[in-house]
Order: C-alpha cells, then structure tokens, then sequence
C-alpha cells in the first residue's frame, strides 16, 4: 500500500463506511481494527433488531409461513444487501417489496407467492397511512344510476395470481388461481379489501378514470366487453355499485 | 396516545416529534397527530438526516421537513450530531470520528440543511458504544461544530452520562463546556445498564438518580433551559411521565425561582 492510499484509508469517510459495512454485515466485514469487537455487536444488533422490527410488524404472515429461521435469514439479507434510499421509517416495508423483487433470491422452499403475500401484507399499511383523503362534496343517498359515484379513500384494485387473502399457516400452500382484490379505507378509516373478478375491476377503474353516471359507465363497459345491452344486464352492473355502497366502498354520488 | 390526549394541557409546554414518522402519514394517525400539533407547541427532532454521512446530504428531504413544519407551524429542527447511512439509510446512529476534517466535513453539511430551511439547525451530542478514529475529545468535537456551522445545540444530559461511563470520560466537564448561549433546550431520558461499564440509551425506562443529579447542575450551570423528558418504548402510566416532567419543573425552579408555570 503506498503511503498516499494509506492516508485516504485514515479519511474520516473510510472509516465511516467500514463502521457502516460490518453493521450491515457482520459476517463479510471485519470489525474496525480500533474498536472492541463486544462494543461493536451492541451496534449490529441493534441496528439489525429495529430493521427486523419494521419488517416483522409489516409481514407477520410471510413471517409465520416462512418460519423464524428463513425470516430471519431473508431480513439479514435485506439489511446487508439493500440500500433504503427512503429517509420515512413507514415506507422500509416497501424497500423490502423492492429487494424482493429485484434482489432476493429465493430458495427452493420458498413459496411461489411470497412477493405477492407480501405486497398484500404491505397494503394494509398503506392504505392505513395514505394521504389521500375525499375533499369533493358528495350525497349519500344519491341514486348511483344518475350521478357519479364516489369512491372512498385510496381505492385500489390488484390482480394477485395467488388467493393471497386466504394464505395463513392452516392454508400455506393454496393452488393458483388469478385473484382480483379492491382495497379502500372505510369512514371509520379501518382498511377493507373486497375479493372481486376482473370484470369488476374494469367497472372501478373506468368510474376512476372519467366522470362517469353509474348506468354511464356500466353501459360503456358492456359495450366495450361485447355484452349486449340488456336491462338485466344494466341491473347487473347496477347492483355492482349499490353492493359496494353497502361496503362502503362508495361512499355515494355526484350531481353527473 | 390517548391517554397523552387526556392530560392537562399545562402539565406539558412543548413535544417533540420526528418527522421521519409524520410527514407523508394520513388516515386516522394523521388526524390524531393535527389533534396535538393544533394544542401544543411542537420541535421537530430528527432521525434520518445523517448530518455527517459519507453519501450527499438529501436536499430534497430537507425541504419536505421545512414543509412539514411550515404546515404544522413547527418553529425548531433539532438533529443528531452523527449519521445512520451510507450508500442506504441505515435507521439508527453511528458515530462520527472525532477529526478536524469529520468537523469541517459536518459543518458544511449544517450550513447548507440552514440554508434551506432558512433557521438554525440544532445539533444534538448522541451516545455511543465506540469511538472510531479519535483524534480529539468529544466536548471539542462538538463545540468545534457548533462553532465553524454556527448551530446551535440540544444537549443530551443523559447520552453525557451514558457516553462517560462507555468511553471512561468526565461527564460535568462535558456538560461545563458546551457554549451557554447555543444551548436551545436539553433532553433527559432513561438509559439501560449493560454492563459496569456499558450502557444503552434505550429510552425505555424511567430517569435514573444521577442523570437527574447532572440536570440539575446542568441548570446551575447554563440556567432554567427548556427539557423534554424522551420516554420512546415500555410506556408507564402516563402519571409517571407526568411526575417526571413535574420533577424537570421543580429541579428549574430551584434556579430559577421565577420560572413557574403560568396556567
């Protein structure tokens, strides 16, 4: 080592990414050479342990399926390998979506659905957090037929290839099968998912989309999905948004 | 938090919240935190600005802080005096070795989170279980940041004393040489004993007799300065938070005969 490269190793920096580096990984970096090896797994742990904290709180299904020792395994992995770029301690769950997705690597007894399950998991906390809020006036008791139904709170549809609402440890390895979920926040801002099919899903996002009557946009729908235009058909879809008032997920309608 | 909403409200002058837990959080949780912004004075303490970490300051970030606060007429930003990244956050406190370069380094990066936000930033002295490249003493470190940033400083009664038993230093000495006039408001909070020689400040348990001993020459010696108790985990009943700020009071009215409570 020349005496230049040996100076840039004594750089403050240098020695805060060593510190860093054997936090993040005790197993691949050494200890830094002028701190007491005991002293230094207090930090390691601790750093390790509020980590798990966020994860553990966030997935307690993929925790519980998954066993303690692979969890433990697959959050040292994430801690070591992953660099968080969200400064918000709410938002390391979806840090953790993205390792899955682009770093992780599973083994073979790792479920298929594990990312799945997981961005379920991760739902529930986003939704119970999400900024968004309905600030436009809307009528109750409005007929649905007529006006423009308004959705409660950060309504959202995913299409998951596993029943993902229905794994837990008596039902951990379910066959496939698509399966369309809506999520909302209710009045009380308890967070509700509703299982649904894709014709369905189409109906949301065309009323989300565009300023739309209810018997407008499920005409277009069936227009558009080659059904034809029938009254029991129109009263089908109808009976799609006064279900979702009773759930909730309507919170009720818009002069159209 | 809903026992802290039933408390009097003159049992308590100001909070502090992180804004790393706050900004961007709607729902019920944001309803329930505008509750308390709307009744009480509140600081923002901070726990992801990594002052001194060796990836670029996140400006960005900074200014959704000075948001934040602008939104919840938050008047102070107070930070740790160390960094929890690297490439990635790390979401807990490293130490910073105690250099003159780790100084000027720091100082710049103070300098420009106050110029965005347009006030002082206020620098806390953190514990810890290490001091990696020590090149000077950690009351030097600290009033030499304060100094070359022109910052002013939360002092940490309690991670005095857990850092003089951890690192063998004089805790008093510690607490007599930080700059009187920059001190904005001090912290006491519970700490765990390791070891002998080893404590954890956890923030879990109640105030310990000496760091109260240490509070209250801390007043003889800077004056009556604003304190927060800091409680994050293992919640007593909120009576026992209440005695202990109650304890903060009367340990300033001692030297501060005039500083009682209006209300």
């Amino acid at each position: 080592m020349s005496q230049s490269e040996h100076a840039a190793d004594e750089h403050h920096i240098a020695r805060q990414q060593a510190f860093a580096a054997h936090i993040r990984s005790p197993q691949e970096h050494p200890v830094p050479t002028d701190v007491d090896p005991q002293r230094m797994k207090i930090y390691s742990d601790l750093f390790f342990n509020n980590v798990k904290g966020f994860l553990d709180g966030t997935f307690p299904v993929c925790a519980e399926i998954i066993g303690a020792a692979r969890w433990h395994d697959i959050a040292r992995d994430f801690f070591a390998s992953h660099h968080c770029q969200t400064p918000y301690f709410l938002e390391i769950p979806q840090e953790f979506l993205q390792y899955l997705e682009q770093q992780f690597q599973p083994s073979d007894s790792d479920p298929e659905y594990l990312y799945e399950l997981a961005h379920y998991e991760w739902l529930e906390l986003a939704l119970d957090v999400s900024e968004e809020e309905i600030d436009q006036a809307f009528d109750a008791n409005a007929d649905l037929k007529q006006s423009i139904p308004v959705f409660a709170p950060a309504a959202q549809a995913f299409v998951y290839q596993y029943p993902v609402h229905q794994i837990s440890t008596d039902n951990p390895a379910p066959e496939a099968r698509q399966t369309a979920l809506i999520v909302f926040r209710d009045r009380q801002d308890q967070v509700r998912f509703i299982e649904t099919n894709m014709m369905t899903i189409q109906l949301l996002i065309k009323l989300q989309q565009q300023e739309l009557s209810g018997q407008q946009a499920v005409e277009d729908l069936l227009q558009e999905s080659g059904i034809s235009l029938t009254e029991v058909a129109l009263q089908g879809g109808l009976a799609i948004l006064e279900e979702w008032q009773r759930q909730g997920l309507v919170l009720g309608g818009r002069i159209a | 938090m809903s026992s802290l909403a039933d408390v009097p409200e003159h049992k308590i002058d100001f909070m502090e919240i992180a804004p790393e837990n706050w900004i961007g959080v709607g729902g019920r949780l944001g309803k329930s935190f505008r509750s308390f912004t709307e009744k009480y004075d509140f600081i923002c303490h901070g726990l992801s600005l990594s002052i001194g970490s060796p990836a670029p300051l996140d400006e960005n970030f900074v200014r959704q802080v000075k948001q934040f606060m602008d939104e919840h007429g938050i008047k102070a930003y107070s930070e740790h005096l160390s960094y929890c990244s690297d490439q990635g956050h790390m979401y807990d406190l490293m130490p910073i070795p105690f250099t003159e370069q780790a100084v000027k380094y720091v100082a710049e990066r103070i300098q420009r989170v106050q110029d965005i936000i347009g006030q002082r930033l206020i620098i806390e002295n953190v514990s810890a279980y290490a001091e990696p490249g020590k090149e000077m003493e950690e009351a030097e470190f600290v009033r030499s940041v304060i100094e070359t940033a022109d910052c002013d400083m939360l002092l940490d009664v309690n991670n005095v004393y857990v850092n003089s038993i951890n690192h063998g230093s004089d805790a008093m000495a510690f607490i007599k040489a930080m700059p009187t006039e920059r001190i904005k408001y001090l912290h006491v909070a519970g700490h765990f004993d390791e070891a002998d020689d080893l404590l954890v400040d956890t923030h879990g348990m109640e105030v310990k007799d000496i760091v109260w001993d240490m509070l209250a020459e801390t007043y003889k010696i800077h004056g009556a300065i604003p304190t927060l108790l800091e409680r994050d985990f293992n919640f007593p009943p909120i009576e026992e938070l209440i005695a202990e700020v109650d304890q903060i009071r009367s340990l300033q009215n001692q030297v501060n005969p005039n500083n009682t409570q209006v209300g």
